[in-house]
């Protein structure tokens, strides 16, 4: 019986030999997607649960209250961590971390590596595999990944060796003692060299200063502990330290929380890290990913569609045999099981299909989505489980419908070939109605997020970002001094105009950071609060912002020091009378001896934030002699730019030699601060096309067998003078109608999809109506297009040999 | 060996109802040769369907063997169309997909007969058809008459007491026809296999022992 149904499963798909492939084709190219989308999303949601103790894990961040909001403050000071574990019970181990870039020499060699700056228990609280060696970590001692390990030093076995560090502008020696397998891809955490916290640049300064939020703070509970109690015990904690802040939240009016706290610190469990926003080393977009397991679980769906079509449809041709096996004795099991069976082999063709077209598509897709993903994923029993899962619940409902429709239907009306499917295909034309839905709204999603990002690129942002060229400083020079090397070397080059630093960046440089620096100070009762940006001088000029009122950072002017330069919307919040140029203010009013500051600029609100903020308070302060700018930015003339990016990297060749030059335009860089937005549209786009196209593939097929069923009626019809445009006509109006329909659904569906969308970008287009016509349009026309092809051919059938096959 | 007793069939019609056999009474022995007659639309079909047991009667009784049909749940009914009842078609019904020998062999699987068995039976009938040389050609490589030996053949490699036959020679010409008929009274005759045919041909009425006349779902 067996190898009779499987011969007949072969011989039925080498008959319907184009359906068959277009079956196994669309399935394929799904599977192939849904395959990748699921790795990613296994990835995403696999994140660091390799910690042995990873549910006593918790990252530390702090919720400041103030009237209106609770503002979560993702870094903590350095004193932070061993107060709590002083001060709070149930509390096993802390661990701070930062990581910063570092210039590493060995025997003479000089590279740049990361360093991560730790305590000890680093090594007790997370678990990293040590490969060699052991993981101690003395003031001098340093732990390297396995790879580091390698790049330095050629080999792993590198225990006992010698290295120095470049830190605060001296050399200073390191012994290797251990060697850690590398991180894997899912870790939050990630290192190549680990040194102890002490070695951190600026570190006695900010060993006992609880106003400066650098770090990193992780802590390790007791079993038993519920990080609540901690967080509970963490208000008394704060209040002892932080009693002035708290008392100004009070004054402000600030609502208290649920213990009656103004600060209280928020407890990350480890493997929701990747997806906290309240963590500097998380902050990934679960939306996102569950997008991707949406489209993956879509591109299936509308796959296994034009499968129940496409079985649905043959099931005419099938009718006889179904319905002769039932008059020689076959029982409906032994009919299900046959067509379940046949889809069986199908999917199981386009699986292994499916798995090639992934594996070799696995670079591409890794470089284009930035996913990291391996194909090792797939042995997981957790995957390969789901596979069978899913292969099961799409066969069963693929080739399982139409079988149970076929063996349940009277044996006389299957043989006399009246097998209907269902009254007049409602079900089969709803199905078309949902793929098409599904094509509808990822075109619009695209058309819109199309069109915002056209948007965001095009806004003027107030600031020159087309001649301006942004330079990371690095960890190996001093910003200070290599900035006046620069202007010096600069000086009277062509095409360069003007020189500026500054320790923030515009939008995301090419060495991937992005920062922020917020104070606040209470003036005059008022709660004052403003970004703060150390600039060197000429920076106005140089960025070309402009001016409203006051001046320039000057160089020749000594008093600058304490000068600032503000923006409208700071002036704003100074109030009447007080926001212009030439007042005076002190932040700390209760010290006699505070910092005086002068306003001497006003700027027009600007950018300087992506678009999807609005335009906050700013005080730009001229960088002292000791606040090094991490960022260089030079103007250059409008014409020949590339040939001063040229110079521009001759020059810091000269000046810099140890730091390799990734100066980048700053429009680019403010482009790249939508790369989550322009991944999104990636995922729309690529999502839509694959939507399409399996979508019309199951079109086409269809078409194929309607019009094979009603090859007597065009016969007929053309016999009795039909036209062959008459006869096209016909065959795709059937179509187009339910396209129609999947537009009227998809439209209003997407209009709210998306507005959700843009309330994430405090400067968005709106949505026009022209946007839906056109989407609409498109859709009408492919799937015209796809039926046109076979309709047209139908039409220009010789009648008389269409007659005669019946 | 086949009981009818008041044997009523309709189908709704709008409001109403559309009367096709009206209170049909009928015996036919076990070895018989039976064909049934009658004009165009006058429930011949109908008749052999609720026989066959591919429809079920309105009203009336129907025993087959003595056991009566309308108390048979699925699975008996399943059983005996496994091994009792075999059906012949005008339209011959082979599956396309199926070489000759396969289309044979197929009752049988579902009869879950040993593959030895399985094939010595289609050998042995494919012998007395002299359809060996043809045995891995595909039913759409066949004439029409080839068609309906093999759909015969198919019908009693189970080894039924009763075939029914609704025109099994109306795609045929004579002597295809004759060939087909000559082959039933040999069934007949020598293995005992009851026959019930439908035919408009007298002729081909000859071949049996008995013909039934229908008229406006009545028997004349
Ligand atoms: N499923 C059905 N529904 C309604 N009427 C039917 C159905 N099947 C057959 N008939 C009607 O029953 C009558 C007898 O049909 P049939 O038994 O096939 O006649 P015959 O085989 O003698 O030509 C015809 O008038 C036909 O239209
Ligand atoms: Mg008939």
């Amino acid at each position: 019986m067996w190898r009779n149904y499987i011969k007949i499963a072969f011989r039925n798909i080498w008959k319907a030999k184009q359906v068959t492939f277009v079956n196994i084709v669309g399935l394929s190219v799904a599977i192939a997607t849904a395959l990748l989308l699921c790795m990613t999303v296994y990835k995403e949601f696999s994140f660091d649960k390799f910690h042995e103790n990873g549910d006593r894990i918790f990252g530390i961040y702090k919720d400041v209250r103030t009237a209106e909001k609770v503002t979560p403050m993702n870094n903590t000071p350095h004193p932070l961590a061993p107060a709590i574990r002083a001060e709070i019970p149930g509390v096993k181990e802390v661990v701070r971390l930062v990581r910063n870039g570092v210039a590493v020499r060995t025997k003479g060699e000089q590279q740049a590596i990361n360093a991560t700056y730790t305590d000890p228990s680093f090594f007790s609280i997370f678990t990293f595999p040590l490969l060699k060696g052991e993981t101690r970590l003395g003031l001098t001692d340093i732990v390297l990944s396995e790879t580091t390990a390698k790049n330095l030093f050629g080999t792993a076995d590198v225990v006992g060796k010698q290295l120095e560090l470049k830190l605060e502008d001296t050399w200073r020696p390191f012994t290797v003692t251990g060697v850690l397998a590398d991180p894997p891809e899912n870790s939050s955490v990630m290192f190549s060299s680990i040194v102890r916290l002490e070695n951190q640049p600026g570190y006695p300064g900010n060993k006992d200063n609880w106003f400066s939020f650098s770090l990193e703070t992780f802590v390790e509970l007791q079993p038993g502990t519920s990080p609540e109690s901690v967080a509970r015990a963490s208000k008394a904690l704060l209040e002892k330290y932080y009693g002035e802040d708290i008392a100004r939240q009070k004054n402000a009016g600030a609502a208290p929380g649920p213990y009656g706290e103004y600060q209280l610190l928020g407890l990350i469990p480890m493997q929701e890290v990747h997806f906290s926003p309240n963590s500097n080393l998380g902050g990934e977009k679960k939306g996102l990913v569950l997008m991707l397991l949406f489209i993956a679980g879509f591109l299936l769906f509308i796959a296994s569609i034009n499968f129940v079509n496409l079985t649905l449809a043959r099931s005419f041709t099938r009718a006889r045999e179904v319905g002769m096996r039932k008059v020689m004795g076959a029982e409906k099991w032994q009919l299900s099981l046959q067509l379940w069976g046949e889809a069986f082999l199908l999917f199981v063709i386009a699986l292994l299909t499916g798995g090639l077209i992934a594996f070799l598509m696995l670079p591409a897709y890794n470089s284009l989505f930035r996913s990291g993903v391996s194909f090792s994923l797939l042995l997981e029993p957790k995957f390969i489980g789901g596979i069978i899962l899913t292969l099961l619940v799409v066969t069963a409902f693929a080739g399982g419908y139409p079988a149970a429709l076929m063996a349940r239907a009277s044996t006389l009306l299957v043989l006399k070939g009246k097998m209907s499917t269902g009254r007049k295909n409602y079900f089969r034309n709803s199905l078309i109605v949902t793929q098409f839905v599904f094509s509808c709204l990822l075109i619009i999603a695209t058309l819109i997020a199309w069109r915002q990002m056209n948007y965001l690129r095009n806004k003027p942002l107030g600031y020159n970002t087309s001649e301006v060229i942004s330079v990371p400083v690095g960890a190996r020079e001093n910003g200070s001094a290599l900035l006046e090397r620069l202007r010096s070397d600069l000086k009277g080059q062509p095409g360069i105009l003007s020189v500026t630093g500054a320790n923030t960046n515009f939008g995301r440089g090419l060495d991937g950071s992005m920062s922020t620096s917020i104070i606040s100070w209470e003036n005059g009762g008022k709660d004052m609060q403003a970004h703060w940006q150390g600039v060197s001088t000429d920076y106005v000029q140089t960025m070309s912002l402009q001016l409203t009122g006051g001046r320039d950072f000057s160089a020749a002017l000594a008093s600058d020091s304490n000068s600032l330069v503000i923006n409208e919307q700071m002036a704003r919040q100074f109030g009447p009378g007080k926001g212009h140029v030439g007042f005076r203010f002190r932040m700390d009013d209760q010290v006699a001896d505070a910092t005086e500051y002068t306003i001497i600029g006003i700027v027009k609100d600007y950018h300087y934030k992506s678009l999807h903020n609005p335009i906050e308070p700013l005080i730009l302060h001229l960088l002292g002699p000791d606040q090094r700018p991490a960022y260089i930015f030079v103007r250059v003339a409008p014409e020949a730019l590339s040939t001063s990016m040229d110079r521009l990297a001759a020059s810091w060749k000269r000046v810099a030699p140890e730091t390799p030059f990734i100066g980048s335009f700053v429009s680019e860089n403010t482009e790249r601060q939508y790369r989550a937005e322009a991944t999104l549209m990636r995922v729309f786009i690529s999502g839509g096309v694959l939507t399409i196209i399996i979508s019309c593939m199951g079109l086409f097929a269809m078409a194929m067998l309607i019009i094979g069923q009603r090859t007597r009626e065009i016969g007929i019809r053309k016999v009795l003078g039909a036209s062959a445009a008459g006869v096209a006509t016909l065959i795709s109006r059937d179509f187009l109608v339910l396209v129609g329909i999947a537009i009227l659904i998809a439209s209003p569906l997407a209009w709210v999809l998306m507005r959700q969308w843009l309330k994430e970008f405090a400067y968005r287009t709106d949505i026009h109506w022209s946007i839906f016509v056109l989407a609409g349009g498109m859709a009408m026309l492919v799937a015209a297009l796809t039926v046109s092809f076979q309709s047209v051919r139908a039409a220009l059938m010789n009648p008389v040999k269409s007659l005669r096959t019946e | 060996m086949i009981q009818l007793r008041n044997i009523t069939k309709h189908y709704p019609v709008g409001f109403g109802k559309h009367e096709i056999l009206k209170d049909v009474n009928l015996d036919i022995q076990q070895g018989e040769f039976v064909s049934i007659m009658g004009p165009s639309g006058s429930g011949k079909s109908t008749l052999l369907h609720i026989l066959g047991m591919l429809e079920d009667a309105s009203e009336g009784e129907y025993l087959f063997q003595d056991e009566p049909v309308h108390k048979m749940n699925d699975k008996k009914r399943t059983q005996l169309h496994r091994g009792s009842i075999g059906f012949v078609f005008q339209a011959y019904h082979l599956i396309d997909e199926l070489t000759v020998y396969e289309n044979i062999e197929t009752p049988l699987l579902y009869k879950n007969v040993p593959s030895g068995e399985r094939k010595s039976r289609v050998a042995d009938i494919l012998d007395r058809f002299n359809m060996v040389a043809k045995k891995d050609l595909f039913p759409t490589q066949l004439s029409g008459g080839q068609q309906q030996l093999v759909g015969i053949a198919r019908a009693i490699v189970a080894e039924p007491a009763v075939i029914f036959a609704d025109e099994p020679t109306g795609n045929l010409h004579s002597d295809q026809a004759r060939q087909i008929m000559e082959l039933f009274a040999e069934l007949n005759k020598k293995d005992g296999i009851t026959i019930v045919q439908v035919t408009h041909s007298d002729v081909n009425a000859g071949y049996g022992n008995r013909v039934i006349q229908i008229m406006d779902g009545r028997i004349q």
